[in-house]
């Protein structure tokens, strides 16, 4: 009796444990891949120096900061976000300032990036299979092999 | 049930035996998963770990049915109870060794539970490191509770051929009487909740390390299981207080023993490492110092246990506890070379990326605040552990006790507390040298104030003057804070001033959450410093005599014998009057325990906001006639408790979900994708 | 600012100070009934420099055993000398060299509750303070390595972007994360 019991647990708990290998479409995960991760970290950046920003104005709005350090720091801080920004517009590439110019392949980088998230926020439709799929709670873009949104969990519907 | 009656046992060693199995391939498949990228074999692990809280659950069910079913052929059963302990107490199956450990493994399978059950399908890039760091871990306590302390072993007697046959005892020892108090129930889990808590980040920071992924992501993921860690580290050390004050009646809750000690050094790290990640958060500065705080809190962690469960320090329970010390030594030192080994292979990728504005600021404050609470702790420790090294070193034993703790941590404690205030007052990144004068002024002149009426009217003590001087100085600086921030948001948002704090806290709830734990130490200290107030004497009273301690009369009614199957008791009835007015009835009492034949004695206490009156009933004096009575007024000792709640209250608003971080996060995503016209 | 640095040093003077005078500074709580004034403080410091030898592990002033079998001799055997006269030398010289409990002892320096001030002993005292010392000084050069040498000059903008037009989107931002 007791063996009995010890050995059928022992098999069910395998059998639970060992199902997800029968199962093929688990073959991608959510990893961030090199690209999102840079992402990432340059929405996380940008986030942190708006959180700053508003630190900054917080503390100047109720008298710890001196307006001379509080309006240096805060240019400081509006530059540093700008480029952020502009890096987080061509898709985590690099930022071209620095010759100033605007070259071809720096909008076609630009355009094919806002293409990205318009179709993200829906505004476009495209008939070609996209290689990104958005939640449709949140909106975040999630690799097309991925099963959940990598932001809220969400589960992905492939439409 | 019968079945039951006789396999608990056995089936809750094959639980473990499960458990442990299970923890491994859950380490084995979530390496291999994420090497290969194999999708598969991580829910493979998700799934191990599922299984592993099972299986622990389910033993830890099979020891409460054999404890509460006083199965007395088990061991463990029959060292920690008797058949006539109040079933309260059976349950509590952390009494011993065994159990406490088998409670060390449950909670951290719940822990592995949690998390791997919270990120199943988000950052793959970090959770299968998380599973084998927790898992690793969880593989060492089973080990512990099947080889070196099994609850489950059982009583047999061997004959003389070999063979051997159960043993029933007729009773067993029964639960020491020291931990027969409501505490029992609550501190140790509570602690432990604390203890194996700071796995998750030391997990996350681990993880962090192995991927390659630095970035604060494992802060920010780890953050609220740190806090909550936090929380319960800090409410079970206050909670040994209360249980130390209200069963051990010597009058006070702290004595600086190794096992407080112990709780004491990871909490004091753990808070270091709390301020310390804000500024990673804000300025990707100092990772190195971060993962190194966590990694060291973690060790201490698991260094305390130790300390608790190898007798090493304190010398009359040396390796009492078996083989156990050499175990989890052995744990400590290969956890700590496989961490620092770790950190430094990354050293160069932890490089900071940014740069402070300015050596004057929130963050240096914090720096400052990370040295001191580390001295702190190093203190803590130096003294626990100098007694073994002494001894090394000179071949002399010595002891070190509360003298040489009090004498060392009560300045550092002092200086911690004005932190407390002070670091408030720098701003973040950069502070003038005129608006800290500013920001410095009122409070310092409200302590200073405060201060010269308390040296007049209350104590001339030093210790004293500065705790209570520092702490009306952090009040006003925490007061002074809302009541500017709250004005700045009337100002804006024209709300009245009520809506406009609840707001603010609101809005923010880090850094004032963090405000109102402040404000707790604040009241925690006052209390503690109630100490030099305190009042002793003994006295004998027979009935109808009465007694004068301090504002208080103690009027002797009765004194009676009271026997039950678990104790005896002797015990005496006493009226506290007051100004002449009846304000409570106090009934300390002698109890001798029928199963472990240990006296305690039930210390009765009247409270009040201003102080305790504590009475310990010791015993009858040669006639029987009169009760022997120890009487302490200790002054302030509520605030302690109550300074507890405070924090409590602000720690739950610092973990309360920022409803502006998950949802902002996507706000701002939203918004810069739309952004403008091309 | 590097030349701030000074103000984190008037802390840690002040606290230097703080831990100086306190270690001198002797507390006491626990006392007998028979004893008053002088005598009674004289008795709840060496009660605080004794350890009770039940195996509780606390000082003799805080061993709550009752009718404990170590402590209340002890602290009977303290009151009867400080009654007769003795001074505390003495006492203390009795309990390190004399003093036995269940035929163990004379116990020398293990029935001391703390460290002695000489040898390797003060190495308890000074080890946390040295090293806060240590520490304070790579505090500030840490500090100091990682603070910006210039906040104010902002980058320049070089931007293909009007920097106007992104600082406006930064704005609008800031106002929604409120």
């Amino acid at each position: 009796m007791l063996s009995f019991i010890i050995i059928s647990t022992g098999l069910i708990a395998l059998a639970f444990v060992l199902k997800p290998l029968l199962a093929k479409d688990y073959i991608a995960f959510d990893q961030r891949d090199e690209k999102t991760a840079k992402l990432d970290a340059l929405i996380s950046k940008k986030n942190k120096i708006y959180m700053d920003i508003k630190d900054l104005d917080f503390e100047f709005g109720i008298g710890k900061m001196a307006e001379e350090d509080y309006r240096s720091l805060r240019k400081q801080s509006m530059a540093e976000v700008a480029d952020v920004i502009r890096q987080i517009d061509i898709g985590g590439g690099e930022s071209p300032a620095g010759n100033g110019k605007i070259t071809d392949d720096y909008l076609e980088k630009l355009i094919a990036a806002k293409r990205k998230i318009k179709v993200a926020q829906g505004e476009i439709v495209i008939e070609s299979q996209p290689a990104i799929l958005s939640c449709s709670q949140c909106g975040r873009e999630n690799n097309i092999e991925a099963k959940f949104c990598s932001e809220c969990g969400t589960k992905l519907v492939k439409d | 049930m019968e079945f039951l009656d006789r396999y608990a046992g056995p089936i809750g060693n094959f639980a473990l035996i499960l458990a442990i199995v299970m923890a491994a391939f859950a380490v084995i498949t979530s390496v291999w998963g994420i090497r290969q990228k194999r999708g598969d074999l991580i829910r493979v692990a998700q799934r191990s770990v599922y299984t592993v809280f099972v299986s622990v659950v389910f033993a830890s069910f099979c020891l409460i049915y054999l404890l509460v079913t006083s199965n007395m052929n088990i061991e463990y059963v029959a060292s920690y109870t008797n058949h006539d302990l109040p079933y309260f107490f059976k349950f509590t199956f952390w009494a011993g060794q065994a159990g406490s450990l088998l409670l060390w493994s449950l909670l951290l399978a719940g822990y592995s539970f949690a998390v791997t059950y919270r990120y199943r399908n988000t950052h793959g890039e970090l959770i299968p490191y998380v599973i084998m760091t927790t898992m690793i871990s969880q593989i060492f306590f089973l080990s512990l509770n099947l080889w070196s302390a099994n609850p489950f072993s059982e009583l047999v007697t061997v004959h003389g051929d070999g063979s051997t046959t159960p043993f029933f005892p007729v009773d067993g020892r029964g639960l020491n009487p020291l931990l027969q108090h409501p505490a029992m129930i609550i501190h140790p889990p509570t602690l432990f909740f604390g203890y194996v808590g700071f796995v998750i980040p030391f997990a996350f920071a681990i993880a962090a390390l192995l991927s390659g992924q630095l970035d604060d992501q494992w802060i920010k993921l780890s953050r609220r299981w740190t806090l909550f860690a936090w929380l319960f580290q800090s409410a079970g050390i206050m909670m040994g207080g209360w249980w130390a004050y209200e069963e051990l009646g010597w009058g006070g809750y702290w004595a600086w023993d190794p096992v407080e000690n112990a709780s004491l050094m990871p909490w004091l790290t753990g808070t270091a490492f709390l301020h310390s990640v804000m500024i990673q958060e804000k300025k990707n500065m100092f990772k190195v110092w971060n993962v190194t705080l966590i990694i060291a809190t973690y060790l201490l962690c698991l260094f305390g246990t130790f300390l608790t469960r190898s007798g090493v320090v304190s010398s009359v329970h040396a390796f009492a506890e078996g083989s156990i010390g050499i175990f989890f030594m052995t744990f400590i030192i290969i956890t700590l070379a496989f961490s620092v080994a770790l950190v430094i292979y990354r050293l160069p990728q932890l490089k900071s990326e940014g740069k402070l504005d300015s050596a004057l600021s929130r963050e240096s404050s914090f720096l400052f605040n990370n040295l001191v609470l580390l001295i702190s702790c190093f203190a803590v420790l130096w003294g626990t552990i100098f007694p073994v090294i002494s001894e090394a070193v000179t071949g002399e034993k010595i002891v070190v006790g509360a003298p040489f703790f009090n004498k060392v941590n009560v300045p550092i404690a002092l200086f911690l507390l004005f932190l407390t205030g002070a670091g408030p007052l720098f701003a973040w990144r950069k502070t003038s040298l005129a608006s800290l004068r500013k920001a410095f002024l009122y409070p310092s002149l409200i302590a200073l104030a405060g201060g010269i009426i308390v040296f007049i009217f209350l104590t001339q003590h030093l210790y004293g003057l500065i705790s209570f001087t520092l702490s009306i100085f952090v009040t006003a600086v925490i007061v002074i804070e809302f009541v500017k921030g709250t004005a700045a948001r009337m100002h804006s948002t024209k709300e009245n001033f009520l809506i406009a704090l609840k707001n603010l806290t609101w809005k923010n709830k880090p850094r004032y959450g963090g405000y109102i734990v402040h404000f707790a130490m604040v009241i925690i200290f006052v209390g503690i410093t109630g100490v030099i107030f305190n009042f002793e004497t003994k006295t004998e009273l027979g009935e109808g005599q009465s007694f004068q301690v301090k504002d208080y009369t103690l009027k002797c009614d009765k004194i009676g014998f009271e026997s039950n199957a678990n104790y005896e008791s002797s015990f005496s009835v006493l009226g506290v009057y007051k100004d002449g007015r009846k304000v409570h009835e106090l009934k300390p009492e002698y109890r001798m325990y029928k199963a472990s034949q240990q006296p305690t004695t039930e210390v009765a206490l009247y409270k009040t906001i201003q102080e305790d009156l504590y009475v310990v009933f010791t015993g009858l004096d040669q006639t029987e006639r009169k009760a022997v009575l120890q009487i302490y007024v200790n002054p302030l000792v509520s605030w302690i408790w109550f300074g507890t709640e405070i924090l409590v209250f602000g720690t739950i608003i610092c973990l309360l979900p920022a409803y502006t971080e998950d949802r902002k996060e996507v706000k701002v995503r939203r918004k810069e994708n739309i952004g403008e016209k091309i | 600012m590097k030349k701030y640095s000074w103000i984190w040093l008037i802390f840690l003077v002040s606290f230097a100070l703080v831990s100086f005078v306190g270690i001198t500074y002797a507390q006491g709580s626990a006392h007998s009934s028979k004893l008053s004034g002088e005598q009674a403080v004289l008795f709840s410091e060496i009660s605080e420099e004794l350890m009770c030898q039940c195996g509780c592990n606390l000082v003799l002033g805080q061993c709550g055993h009752v009718n404990c079998p170590s402590a209340v001799p002890m602290r009977e055997k303290i009151e009867e000398m400080i009654l007769a006269q003795k001074t505390r030398t003495e006492i203390m010289d009795y309990f390190l060299n004399e003093y036995t409990f269940r035929g163990k002892g004379p116990f020398g320096k293990v029935i001391l509750s703390q460290p002695g001030t000489t040898g390797f002993d003060l190495m308890a005292w000074v080890l946390p303070f040295i090293l806060f010392a240590l520490f304070s000084v790579v505090l500030f050069v840490v500090v100091k390595r990682a603070t910006r040498v210039n906040t104010t000059s902002a980058k320049n903008d070089s931007t293909p972007m009007p920097s106007s037009d992104v600082d406006r989107r930064i704005e609008e931002d800031l106002k929604k994360l409120e």
